[in-house]
Order: C-alpha cells, then sequence, then structure tokens
C-alpha cells in the first residue's frame, strides 16, 4: 500500500496556535475511514448554566421588540445584541415545589434542560428525562468524535449533603443520557485540551494504524459480549446499571474508530492549574469554541458553577457566598453585590459569544452564526426560588433558523419545553413533545 | 389563636412501623413543628359545609388551585408536607382570617380574602388533620423493639468509585499510579460516595477506564524492544508531604521538609528533572530549593520567580531503572509575625517533570511478575504463560476464579493480539486491557440464583470478600481473605469476625477515617470556609490542615482503641500542632507534627472543641447556631430537621442589631416568628452550648460585648450549662450509636440505609437496633458496631428487587 503523507505529532502540536486548513486534518484521518462531506457550517448548540438566578429587576429590558435598550447586567452583551434573542416569560413548571417541598436548587438544576420533574432522592431511583443536549446529541451526534461534551467550572464539594433530600446527582449535572445517566463534566482545562486532541496521532503508518483499530475493535467488542453475558445473570435493576455501561462501550467504540476533524487552530495546551476563576472560565470558553469549530462535537453543555453555589467572588470586592447573597431578602446591599456578580457572569458569557463570532467556520462565516447558545439560571429570584419568568438568552440564529436582534416578552407564561422544542427542531432533531409539559414550537423567536 | 403547624406527618400515619418511628423520632423533633398544644377531633369533620351562600364545591376547587401554586410546597400535599398544618379547635373563618393576614410567610396579604376563604374551606375538606401532640422523649431513653424482623433489601450492583479504583490497583499492580484521580468526580447519595445506585458511568468514564487500562498494563509489561523518551509529569498537588498541602494546584511548602516523588524510572539513562516552582517572598533570602535522589543532594536552585508567576527549574541527571524517590526540599523557611503584615516565605510546587532517557539506549526492562505468571525471557511456552496469567491475575481483577469459558475467551483474545501484533508484551497488554475493562472489574457482581425471586439468599464467599474488603479497606481482598473464600470458611461467622478484627488492625481500614468518618462528619468542609481574616488573621491554609488533620488522628484513635462511641462526645484528648495549640490558647506544644494532647479541663472535650468542625459550621464573621445545631442533629443523631421553606431560607443573614450577641439576635427572630419557631427551638438550643466557641473555634467569653450564655435545653428537659454538659447529655442518648450504626452501614453496603430517619418508612430500624442491642453490654464500642454490622444478615445476604417493594 502507498504510504498517505503524514504529520508528526509535534508538528501538528507544536507551536502557537498554528492554523490548520482542512486537507491537513484530513491526513490525520485513521486510515480506512472515509471522511464524508462536512457541511461548511453545521448547526450547533450549547446550553450555558448560570447558578443562583439572576437579579432581575436589573436583567429584564423594559421594551420588547428589536429597539430595546440593554439593562445593566446584559450590557457585556452590546456587541451581540443583534445576534442574539432575549426572551422573558419562560417557566419551568416542572421544578416547581409541590408536594416535595424544598429544594429548588437540585429540582431547578436536574430539570433545567430535562423539562423533567426529578425524583426527590438522596441516592435512591435518581430519575430524569433525557436533556435537550443529549436528545440533540442521539440524533447528530454519530457525524462527529464525541457526540456531546460536557464542561463544567466546579467538580464535586468535599460532603455530599447537596441540596434538601435531592442527590448531588441533581445539582451537578445538567445533561442527562438517561433516567439514571447525569453526563458528568470536565471541569479542567487541560483535560479538556487532551480529551479534545488525544489520538491525533499522525506518526503512525497506515498499517499501524489500521492494526490499532483492528485491536482496539477487538478489546471492546469483547467487553460487549462480557456485558451481555454477565446481564443474563443478574436482576433488572443491575442490567439497567449495566446498560449504561454498555452504552458507554459503543460511544468508546466510536470515538476511537472514526472521527474527523474541520478547519481549526489549535491552542497550545493550557498548564494543570494556575489560573484564577475568571482566566478558567475563558480557558474554558477557548476550548469550547475550538471543539465546535474543529467540528470534533456539535452539542455542548457547560456550568458555571454547580447548584446553589457558594463561591466567594473576592476577587469582585465579596466575601460573601453567592448562594447566600442570593438570599437577598430585598435588602439593597444584597442587590448590588448580585448584579456584581451577575455581571462578571454575563461578561464571561460575552466572552465566549466573542469567541464564537470571532471565529470562522470552515465556510468563512462567523462561527456563532451556525450556533445556538442557550443561556439560563435554576431559579429566577435568589429569595423566592421561582421557576417562572427564568433569564434567558438564545444567541446565534442557528444558521438563520431563529430571529435574533430582539427581546421577546410573553404577554402570558410559556413552557421553557417549548423553546427545547425549537432548538432541537433548529439541530435537526425535532421531537413532536419534550420534558413534561410542552405545548409546541415556541412562537415568535423565528 | 391562630392555628399552630404541628408535627411531621408520620404522627399521624396508622402503619405500625411507622408508628414505631414516631416513638424514636419524637425525640428531638417533638416541638419542631409541634407547640401545637390540645387536640380534639372535633375541627376535623365538622366544617367542610361551613362556608354559607357560595357553591362549596366551586370554592374548594378555587381553594386547591390556590394551595397548590402557593402552599403546598411547605405544607405538602394535606397538610402532612415539611410544615403540617394542624386544624385543631380552628374554624373556617378563624383560618381564614389567619392565612389572609400571615401566609404565604414574607408575603403576607397576597392571598386575600377571597383566596383565604377558599384555600381554608379546602383544608377543611381534608379528612385528615388532628393528631395527639407527640410527648417528647428524655434523650436518654432506650430504643423502642422493632416491629418488623430485618430485611436483606435489595443493593444495586455496585461500580468502583475514584478511591476504590485506585486503591485496587495498587493492591493488584503493586502501582503508584492513581489513573482514578482524573476520572469524573463520583456523585454523593446518603452522604457518601458509594453509594451504588448513584454511581453512574458515562462515555467519560469509559475513556479514562480505558486510558487508564492501558497505563497500566503498559506498566506491568515494562519495555521489551525499543526504547524511547518519556515524560512523567507529577502535579505536585497529587503528591504527598509531612509538610505543607495542596494548595490551588500547587503543593504549598510552607516550612522547611521534602515533597516526595516516587518515579518508577523504566531505564537507565541521562534524565532532564524540572520543577515548576515560586515562592512567596520574605525576608532577605530568595525561597531554596534543592532537588534529593534518595539521601544525595542533585541540585539546588533560589527560586526567584513569584508563585504567581512561578518558572521552570531544569537539570540534567543519570538515573538507574527501579522506583527512584526524587524529592523536593524547602531549605530556608522565614516567618516573621513581629511585623504587620507577617512576613512568610513559602515555596509553591506546580509539577515535577522527569524526561528521559535522553540518550535512549539499553536493556529491556522485566515484565512485573505480580501480574504475568512467567518471565517471558525465559520460557519457550509463551501461550501457556498467558493461560496462567489469565487464570491467576484475572481471578485477583476480578475477585473470582474465572470459568473456564472466561478464560477460553480471553486466551483467544489474547491469541488474537499475539497473531496481529507478534509480540507476547504487546498481547498481553491487550489481554490486561479486556480484563480490566470488563464489568467484572469496574463493578463488583453479586449474582443471584434466580434473579427474579425477592427470597433473600447468602452471597458466596467470593461476593462476601469483596464486600468486607471494600468495607474496610476501600480495597480488593487480600491473598488470606482469597484464601478463605476459596474453601469457603469465610461464611462462618466466627471467621468473619476474626478477619474483621484483623483488616481492621491493618493500615489499610486507615480507609474508614479517610473515606467513611470524612463523609460523615463533613469536617472537610472546613476547606470550603471562608472566615473573615480581617477578623482572625491567624485564619490560614496551615491552620486549615491542622485542623482536620486534628480530627483524623482523633477518630483514628477512636478506631484503633475500639472506644465506645460515646467518646466521640466525652473523650479527655486530641492532637495538636504547635500552630493549632496556639489557636486555641494551649501553651507548650512545639512540634508541627501533631501530637496527642489531654485536655486539662472539659471545657473542650470531645468533637465539639474541634475547630474544623466548629469553623464549618460558621459564618466568615460570625458563628452559625443553626448550622451546628443542624450539624449534631443530622450527623450524631440522625434527626436533620427538614430544611426551611422558600422564602425564609437563610433568614439569620439579616444584619445583627446594635449590642446584641449572636444568641440574643436568634432568640428574638425565634420568639417573633411562630413559622420558624418550631424547627428552631430544637436546633438553636444545641448551637447556643456551642456559643463559648467562636467562627474559628477559638475559646470566648463574649460575643459583641455580651457574656456568653451557653446553658439551654435539650427537648424533652434535660437542660444543660455549657457545651462539655451538653456533649455528657448527647453521649447518653441512645440516638448516638444507632445514628451512628445507620451511617456505618450505608457506607458497608453502598445504599441507604434508614432506621432513624424523618422520613415516612425507616425499614432498616430493625437491622440497627439488633446491632445496638449486641453491642449494648460492652458500651457501643465502634469496632464491636463494625463486626456487627459484617455478620449482620443485611451484609452477608442479598436478594432482588420484588416489584411491589415490600419485605419479605
Amino acid at each position: 500500500m502507498k504510504k498517505p503523507f503524514r504529520l508528526s505529532r509535534r508538528a501538528f502540536l507544536g507551536g502557537a496556535g498554528a492554523t490548520l486548513g482542512l486537507p491537513l486534518l484530513e491526513a490525520m484521518l485513521p486510515i480506512g475511514k472515509t471522511a464524508f462531506a462536512q457541511p461548511a457550517n453545521p448547526t450547533r448548540m450549547l446550553c450555558y448554566y448560570i447558578p443562583n438566578g439572576v437579579h432581575m429587576p436589573a436583567w429584564t429590558p423594559s421594551q420588547s421588540g428589536a429597539d430595546y435598550a440593554l439593562t445593566p447586567i446584559l450590557q457585556p452583551l452590546a456587541n451581540f445584541k443583534d445576534d442574539m434573542m432575549v426572551i422573558s416569560n419562560l417557566t419551568n413548571a416542572v421544578a416547581n415545589a409541590g408536594p416535595d417541598g424544598p429544594g429548588d436548587h437540585a429540582r431547578g438544576t436536574g430539570s433545567f434542560i430535562t423539562a423533567s420533574r426529578v425524583t426527590k432522592t438522596a441516592g435512591d431511583d435518581i430519575h430524569n428525562g433525557v436533556s435537550l443536549d443529549q436528545v440533540a446529541a442521539g440524533e447528530i451526534g454519530r457525524q462527529t468524535r464525541y457526540a456531546s461534551i460536557e464542561v463544567g467550572m466546579d467538580g464535586g464539594g468535599t460532603a455530599g449533603n447537596c441540596d434538601s433530600g435531592y442527590s448531588c446527582a441533581y445539582t451537578r449535572n445538567i445533561s442527562w443520557a438517561g433516567p439514571q445517566t447525569p453526563m458528568p463534566k470536565i471541569t479542567n482545562p487541560r483535560s479538556l485540551y487532551d480529551r479534545l486532541f488525544s489520538g491525533l496521532d499522525a506518526t503512525e503508518t497506515s498499517e499501524q494504524s489500521q492494526q490499532r483499530a483492528r485491536l482496539n475493535q477487538s478489546v471492546l467488542d469483547y467487553v460487549l459480549s462480557d456485558i451481555q453475558s454477565l446481564q443474563q445473570k443478574l436482576g433488572a435493576t443491575d442490567r439497567a446499571k449495566l446498560d449504561e455501561y454498555f452504552t458507554g462501550v459503543e460511544e468508546l467504540e466510536h470515538g476511537l474508530t472514526s472521527f474527523e476533524a474541520g478547519a481549526c487552530v489549535i491552542p497550545d495546551r493550557p498548564s494543570a492549574s494556575g489560573y484564577n476563576v475568571t482566566e478558567k472560565a475563558r480557558l474554558l470558553a477557548d476550548l469550547m469554541t475550538i471543539a465546535f469549530q474543529c467540528d470534533l462535537t456539535r452539542v455542548q453543555t457547560f456550568m458555571m458553577a454547580n447548584a446553589a453555589s457558594e463561591r466567594v467572588y473576592d476577587f469582585l470586592g465579596i466575601n460573601t457566598g453567592h448562594h447566600t447573597i442570593s438570599h437577598h431578602q430585598s435588602q439593597q446591599a444584597n442587590f448590588d453585590m448580585l448584579q456584581t456578580i451577575d455581571i462578571w457572569e454575563i461578561e464571561q458569557f460575552a466572552y465566549l459569544l466573542g469567541n464564537l463570532k470571532n471565529t470562522t467556520d470552515a465556510g468563512g462565516t462567523p462561527l456563532l452564526d451556525s450556533c445556538m447558545v442557550f443561556l439560563s439560571s435554576e431559579i429566577s429570584d435568589g429569595d423566592w426560588h421561582n421557576h417562572n419568568n427564568l433569564p434567558v438568552i438564545l444567541a446565534g440564529s442557528a444558521n438563520g433558523y431563529f430571529s435574533t436582534g430582539q427581546h421577546v416578552r410573553f404577554s402570558s407564561s410559556k413552557p421553557i419545553a417549548n423553546l427545547y422544542m425549537s432548538m432541537l427542531d433548529a439541530i435537526g432533531a425535532p421531537v413532536s413533545s419534550f420534558g413534561d409539559d410542552s405545548t409546541g414550537l415556541l412562537e415568535s423567536i423565528t | 389563636m391562630p392555628p399552630t403547624h404541628k408535627a411531621p406527618p408520620y404522627y399521624q400515619t396508622k402503619r405500625a412501623l411507622l408508628r414505631l418511628n414516631l416513638l424514636l423520632t419524637s425525640l428531638f423533633i417533638a416541638s419542631c413543628g409541634g407547640g401545637g398544644g390540645d387536640s380534639s377531633d372535633s375541627g376535623a369533620n365538622s366544617s367542610t359545609s361551613s362556608s354559607g351562600g357560595t357553591n362549596v364545591g366551586e370554592e374548594v376547587t378555587a381553594g386547591k388551585t390556590a394551595y397548590e401554586a402557593g402552599c403546598m410546597g411547605c405544607h405538602g400535599a394535606e397538610g402532612d408536607g415539611s410544615f403540617p398544618i394542624d386544624i385543631a379547635g380552628e374554624t373556617v373563618e378563624s383560618m381564614t382570617a389567619y392565612i389572609r393576614d400571615n401566609m404565604p410567610p414574607l408575603e403576607a396579604n397576597s392571598c386575600d380574602a377571597t383566596c383565604a376563604a377558599s384555600t381554608a374551606a379546602y383544608i377543611f375538606s381534608w379528612n385528615s388533620g388532628v393528631g395527639p401532640a407527640p410527648t417528647p422523649t428524655p434523650v436518654s431513653n432506650d430504643p423502642k423493639p422493632p416491629e418488623e424482623s430485618i430485611d436483606a433489601t435489595p443493593v444495586t450492583i455496585s461500580r468502583l468509585n475514584r478511591s476504590e479504583y485506585n486503591n485496587t490497583v495498587r493492591d493488584l499492580f503493586g502501582t503508584s499510579m492513581k489513573p482514578a484521580s482524573t476520572f469524573p468526580e463520583d456523585d454523593f447519595g446518603f452522604g457518601f460516595n458509594n453509594i451504588s445506585s448513584v454511581l453512574s458511568v458515562s462515555l467519560l468514564h469509559l475513556e479514562q477506564y480505558d486510558q487508564a487500562a492501558r497505563a497500566l498494563a503498559d506498566e506491568a509489561l515494562g519495555e521489551p524492544e525499543s526504547i524511547s523518551e518519556n515524560s512523567l509529569i507529577f502535579e505536585a498537588e497529587n503528591l504527598t508531604s509531612a509538610v505543607g498541602a495542596a494548595s490551588g494546584g500547587n503543593w504549598n511548602l510552607w516550612s522547611n521538609g521534602v515533597l516526595a516523588v516516587p518515579v518508577n524510572i523504566s531505564h537507565s539513562g541521562n534524565y532532564e528533572i524540572t520543577v515548576r516552582a515560586g515562592q512567596t517572598a520574605a525576608g532577605a533570602e530568595d525561597a531554596h530549593m534543592e532537588i534529593n535522589l534518595g539521601n544525595a543532594n542533585l541540585q539546588g536552585f533560589d527560586v526567584s520567580a513569584p508563585s504567581s508567576n512561578m518558572e521552570a527549574y531544569s537539570f540534567t541527571t543519570p538515573l538507574t531503572a527501579g522506583a527512584v524517590d526524587l524529592g523536593v526540599e524547602f531549605t530556608n523557611d522565614f516567618y516573621d509575625e513581629t511585623v504587620e503584615p507577617a512576613e512568610d516565605r513559602n515555596l509553591l510546587i506546580d509539577w515535577i517533570e522527569v524526561r528521559g532517557p535522553l540518550d535512549a539506549v539499553g536493556q529491556a526492562s522485566g515484565v512485573n511478575r505480580e501480574v504475568i505468571a512467567c518471565d517471558p525471557a525465559q520460557t519457550d511456552d509463551l501461550l501457556g504463560c498467558a493461560t496462567d496469567t489469565i487464570t491467576g491475575f484475572g481471578a485477583k481483577a476480578w475477585r473470582r476464579p474465572l470459568t473456564t469459558t472466561e478464560i477460553a475467551t480471553l486466551v483467544s483474545i489474547y491469541q488474537y493480539a499475539e497473531n496481529e501484533t507478534g509480540s507476547f508484551h504487546e498481547a498481553m497488554k491487550h489481554t490486561i486491557r479486556a480484563l480490566l475493562l470488563s464489568p467484572n472489574f469496574i463493578y463488583r457482581p453479586e449474582m443471584d440464583a434466580n434473579p427474579a425471586s425477592a427470597t433473600p439468599q447468602a452471597l458466596n464467599a467470593y461476593e462476601l470478600a469483596s464486600r468486607l474488603s471494600y468495607f474496610l479497606w476501600s480495597s480488593m481482598p487480600d491473598g488470606e481473605l482469597f484464601d478463605l473464600a476459596a474453601d469457603g470458611t469465610l461464611t462462618q461467622e466466627a471467621v468473619l469476625r476474626e478477619q474483621a478484627q484483623r483488616m481492621l488492625a491493618d493500615e489499610k481500614a486507615q480507609t474508614l477515617v479517610e473515606n467513611f468518618a470524612v463523609q460523615w462528619l463533613q469536617f472537610d468542609r472546613v476547606l470550603e470556609a471562608n472566615p473573615d481574616t480581617s477578623l482572625y488573621p491567624g485564619f490560614d491554609i496551615e491552620l486549615v490542615e491542622a485542623m482536620r488533620q486534628e480530627t483524623r488522628l482523633f477518630v483514628e484513635e477512636l478506631i484503633e482503641t475500639n472506644a465506645p462511641i460515646s467518646e466521640i462526645f466525652n473523650a479527655n484528648y486530641t492532637y495538636l500542632n504547635s500552630k493549632l495549640a496556639n489557636h486555641y490558647g494551649v501553651a507548650g506544644v512545639s512540634s508541627s507534627e501533631l501530637q496527642r494532647h489531654v485536655w486539662a479541663d472539659s471545657s473542650r472535650k470531645g468533637i465539639f472543641g474541634h475547630a474544623s468542625v466548629l469553623t464549618a459550621t460558621s459564618h466568615p464573621a460570625r458563628t452559625s447556631p443553626v448550622k451546628r445545631g443542624v450539624w449534631v442533629l443530622k450527623a450524631l443523631l440522625c434527626d436533620e430537621p427538614p430544611p426551611p421553606p422558600a422564602g425564609v431560607e437563610n433568614l439569620e443573614t439579616t444584619a445583627p442589631g446594635d449590642g446584641l450577641s449572636t444568641r440574643e439576635r436568634f432568640e428574638l427572630h425565634r420568639n417573633r416568628d411562630t413559622v420558624c419557631f418550631a424547627c428552631h427551638n430544637v436546633m438553636d438550643p444545641i448551637g447556643f452550648g456551642l456559643e463559648n466557641f467562636n467562627p474559628v473555634g477559638q475559646w470566648r467569653t463574649s460575643d459583641n460585648g455580651v457574656s456568653i450564655d451557653p446553658s439551654g435545653s435539650l427537648p424533652g428537659g434535660s437542660s444543660f450549662n455549657s457545651a462539655s454538659e451538653m456533649a455528657g447529655t448527647l453521649a447518653d442518648s441512645y440516638r448516638l450509636p444507632m445514628c451512628f450504626a445507620q451511617h456505618l452501614t450505608t457506607y458497608a453496603l453502598g445504599r441507604g440505609v434508614k432506621a432513624l430517619t424523618r422520613e415516612s418508612e425507616n425499614p432498616d430500624y430493625p437491622l440497627i437496633y439488633d446491632i445496638y442491642q449486641k453491642t449494648e453490654a460492652n458500651g457501643h464500642r465502634i469496632k464491636d458496631i463494625i463486626e456487627e454490622i459484617v455478620v449482620s444478615d443485611a451484609f452477608r445476604m442479598r436478594r432482588g428487587a420484588d416489584s411491589a417493594g415490600g419485605t419479605q
């Protein structure tokens, strides 16, 4: 066999921000896997979670339509006003207390993009719906190396008491692949980098590459059959647990044996530590951008913190935990601090949008145009823990699907699940209903 | 009189187990939601027709809507939520007025007269409502015997968590690698991160499992052929030292000492060693860093780079193949507290890289004979060696002998890879990768003869060996356990007891402190505490580490000496180093290592004197009697009160009143607000008892200019005048040993064990009661409790889930 041109790994990863074009990356594809035609600008989805609600009086624009004035918290988004929508009066009613009582942070976060009521439990029988991103990933995920990427700022805490009788699974994960399968997030920039770019070893010969693929196949086929034979001897609950494992192995097989990357700029490998909160948020935003640009995935989620985060924003001059302040008791001092934190959060969001806007897609258009970037929180007001009138931004038009550049304010509350239906429609994964309370595609946004 | 918020709902239920629970839990929660005095049946059924004029059905329907929107979150579906509704002595009219004027709290008047009337009508449409007020039970009362028998309730198949994975590969390979440190964090259930129903798996896990399996296999097989340059990077925060602590992704050497870097050098040759380091500058000199090999010094550096902008310091040195102890040493500590702020020179290490051999020549390293059944250089029968490895190593990895079919399948996997690569080493790596990715390694399967049957059955001896070793060691069984499993004797009660004792004496049982006690007592939350350093200038990471270490060593001694669990409240000793002693105002401790210290008086006895706990349950600038009270109720008495409803959460963050102590402000708040009073009347007095300890756990006699009043009373009437008196009373409560057993059994079984909870059902009460009784004669000693858990039916048996969810 003719030995094709191959990149050396050092050449590939060396140098700061070397620009690599599509042909070079195609040379790095595992032999035997044909790159199928990539759309120049595939539609992408990113769901962005911020904790503890926001200070709504400084969030909601007073005018609706295209000519609305940005409020103090939205001010950092001035450059993106035409690229985004502010949507008011959406409700995630499945997170209301009902008979389950306290635990709005866990309930609102668990159902953040599932719009499904989570089962109140500290451990047994956790149960949630499948999240928006995972529905999309299930439909389009096989077209990229990673069906989805989950990213966050904070890992676990030092203790397992999460929120009022709810398992930490609900407070730490917004992405759910199945009723009992939260998708854990990567919280270290270097780990995310390594995951995105691992296995791009262009020093291999084609024979080595093919052999590696066969050996991977051999191991993973063995493991799959091992799982199945074990399942035959187990009860229903244990079989379901092993189904998770089976799915994971299948996905690993996909990731190891086929992937392709689009035109993209590979950044330097970040250090494993040594950056502050803002730097970390930006590093992760850089990597999420590159993941889209390289077409390593088209579906991502990001958690600015875990539910009811008590992060101390001392660098903003605030020495009390965020969640504690969010119980503002209508005190102006607390409002001021909340607004400061909210603005910082939106600045980080704006940084991400700036990345997406300034990065070009394979087709030469801004990456942001192909995206829908959804931002919201698990509650609206920190004191009242309400799940109506949520703070919502949708940025990017998803290749023209959404009519950006407006403040859409519904006169009567609409289920946020309807927005999720629209987002799935936009990415080519339409559903007839979503979550527990959708009633149809959301009007006035397309 | 307005309606009072009455006792939690399970007081009103009729099932036997729940009655039992009522008696048990009434101890502390009698007055939580209590306060409702008399009761009669008169109010319950008499009022549904009392709203004249209007259509009753419509009004009730409207009321139902209003109730569900505005009330149900706190009051439950039918007044049986966290804040139960008591309508005794009320009429629809009085209830209407009360709702209109008072509900919801903080948003009173939002439900107008019409809304209030319909809501009241709806409330009176229920047929339940009134139950007798529970009688508080003194804390030292004996528990009531159960009316049900012990059930081996189902346990979901258990996946190794991160700690278990690391410990298992340590024992399986003898490796120093800790591959699970980068796995996704394990979720918690019931306060612990080994709860099998919560431990899920995703693609991210699989990617990491695969990388770990390949790295472990590579290490086990050595490098037989081409030797290439290799880079090993050690993140300093993952290393250990007797000095300093992990801090923000670095290791902070805050006084003279060595950060140990254990390296496995695969091939002899020249290596480049790079240390990324920085200093916090103080005094005249830069921080001096020495790189050591064993006791020999290799190279020294003056680290001038600041910790905020570290630099890499490199040099080249020859190293010999094998285990090598590199050390990064800080040699010129400087500390001057006579100036303000104090000057403190520290050395911070980010990472250490060992790269080489730079002149890559040399001979193959040997295989790990703990894993590979032969020396491949010395045998002609490589297939036989592979088969023996699969049989021998496989049985350790899967914690049971493999069946002949399983062995044959794995041999074929080996042969496939050998055929592909022509290399024994590569084929063996391939096979080990398969063994480690198998669910038989990642999970601990327990087989049911008939998975559909809910009849309990005994675990086989191998399954039992794993339960035992993961409970006491967070790791795989050792050779002795495997031997006892092989001949089946492990299932005998006497052998089990003997093994439990043996294992508890092994240093691997330290995981009971690191994994169990840390999660049970949650004292590592001191890491998340954020005391106001303008008020408490001595509070720094070094002190936090001493605090964490104090509680670890304390619990370790409790376990090692088989102390009665009451010692957790009564112990007259602790562990201090000079830093912590200084913090506590204790003279005469000069060591930087923590050492045992016996208290001269009882003021700081037991866990109540530990700054770790006291700081973790405080606000930055003041104590939190509520957090402290909840911590005691939850961790030590298993009587966690319900969380406050939305809208009243964190009322305690209101600004301090002038000239009032924390206690005085809380008492104002408790008396004023009847919604809060019920639960706070239980939590707060416990916290008040600890008011002599300030937000960082130092002794104080006044707060905001007011003398501390540490007196109070526990529900049921026991009064105390100090923290130590309260500790003495709580130490005598039956709830302490039962609560400890509940937490420990949850950890042992990896499922939520419910015996004393406020939930409506406590199916494990019989199990925990049995352990309580069997350890009573000897004073509920810790190892005795462990032993009784191990020999209990719940630990030695399992059953499948029956669809009805009932018990057998």
